[in-house]
């Protein structure tokens, strides 16, 4: 009984510790957030760029010492096909993290970007707790198995549910892409074919020939 | 435990001077609950200005003058909600370039749910309440599946309308171009048969 108590609080304990941002960066300009991580603790940084021009965005991560000096970890232009959206790294010192989105290279178009990070706080610490028995000590690791398996699966959800925002909005896009770009096409080719008439016209009427 | 407050807990910087909104976005299915805290050190010479606005630009939720607080609402209507973070200088002077780091916490659906008062109403055990919260996430998991099934459905029908909108607009271009052509190649022939040249 103790043990399916355990579960269930290991399994609430870690649906808790997902936090998102959806925001938009401006074109020429960046967004940075910072994060305070301890020495070694295994860090997932997962991000999409839901909307605007080729869903390309500059992510970059930097440990800030002493200032002015910065120590970046990866800086990288982020493509839509090229690249998974995903950043996992240790934490080499404690300290505060930055991560920046940059927009910097883009003139027109802004971009709605959204991130999560997700960090493994060593809650499960070593040995076995309580557990003394064989018999606990296999539920201990069934639970814990279990825990991390939902945490993947809160993962996947939401990386479910980035993708299925960002494909809307391509989408809804697209189609009204479809629909102005018929009007226009009719346009021209109604002006262009008045004008071939009107300078046929006067072509004619200017040179006299009749 | 770790010595840090909240863990994955990230700050953003908010420019003083009143000029720079922050400003994040959320979509949110009718009827849920999100509540959520923001903090910010405090500060002498500006306050800090947080609102709430649905899709349709309406106030959710105001505050100013508070560095600290909790929020709750419910959402009215699905859609977009815009949770914005403005500074808002006491003195018509500030300091140029300064930023405060605000850390923001958002929580949703079963998240943001008050089990103790669950618990209490209806005289539950720990254990109990538990099952109950697990049981919650369950149906809050359904739920988020069948709304990942109907959305898949609205694009689906979104998609085939722009598929056969792409072949009608291809058919009326090519309807355009030949009766445009047609009708040139008919004036040009009335002009100059009247100007007596054929």
């Amino acid at each position: 009984m103790v043990r399916i108590f355990a579960v269930a609080v290991l399994v609430l304990a870690v649906l808790a510790n997902v936090s998102a941002y959806t925001f938009q960066v401006e074109p020429k300009s960046q967004e940075c957030f910072y994060e305070s991580i301890g020495k070694d603790i295994n860090t997932v940084i997962d991000y999409h760029v839901l909307r605007g021009g080729l869903l390309d965005i500059r992510f970059e991560v930097a440990l800030e010492q002493q200032y002015p000096d910065v120590k970046l970890l990866i800086e990288t232009l982020h493509f839509e096909d090229q690249h998974s959206g995903r950043y996992e790294f240790v934490a080499p010192e404690t300290g505060t993290y930055r991560i920046c989105f940059d927009n910097r290279m883009s003139r027109f178009t802004a971009k709605v970007v959204e991130f999560s990070i997700s960090v493994n706080d060593g809650r499960w610490g070593t040995g076995g707790g309580h557990a003394k028995s064989e018999h606990f000590k296999n539920m201990d690791q069934q639970a814990r198995q279990l825990s991390d398996a939902v945490d993947d699966f809160t993962r996947h959800q939401h990386y479910l549910r980035a993708r299925e925002i960002k494909h809307r909005n391509m989408i809804e896009e697209t189609n009204s892409r479809v629909v102005i770009w018929s009007i226009v096409e009719s346009t021209v080719l109604f002006a262009v074919s008045l004008f071939q008439i009107y300078t046929l016209r006067r072509f004619f009427e200017i040179r006299k020939v009749v | 435990m770790t010595a840090f407050r909240d863990p994955a807990l990230p700050c953003f910087p908010v420019p003083a001077g009143g000029g720079v909104e922050k400003c994040f976005r959320e979509e949110y299915t009718r009827d849920s609950v999100v509540i959520g805290s923001f903090k910010a050190p405090p500060s002498a010479d500006s306050s800090l200005q947080f609102k709430i606005m649905d899709s349709r630009a309406n106030h959710v939720w105001s505050m100013n003058e508070k560095d600290e607080s909790d929020f709750r609402f419910t959402a009215d209507m699905s859609g977009n909600y815009i949770f914005c973070f403005t500074d808002s200088p006491k003195l018509s002077i500030t300091r140029e370039g300064s930023s405060r780091l605000v850390e923001f916490k958002l929580n949703s659906g079963v998240e943001a749910k008050d089990y103790t008062e669950v618990a209490t109403q209806e005289h539950l055990a720990p254990l109990e309440l538990e099952m109950v919260k697990l049981s919650e996430l369950a149906d809050e998991i359904n739920q988020d599946f069948k709304y990942f099934r109907s959305r898949e459905n609205a694009m689906q029908r979104t998609s085939s309308s722009t598929h056969s909108r792409a072949l009608w607009s291809s058919l009326l271009s090519l309807g355009v171009l030949v009766s445009l052509g047609a009708a040139q190649v008919y004036y040009l022939k009335r002009f100059f048969m009247a100007k007596k040249l054929i």
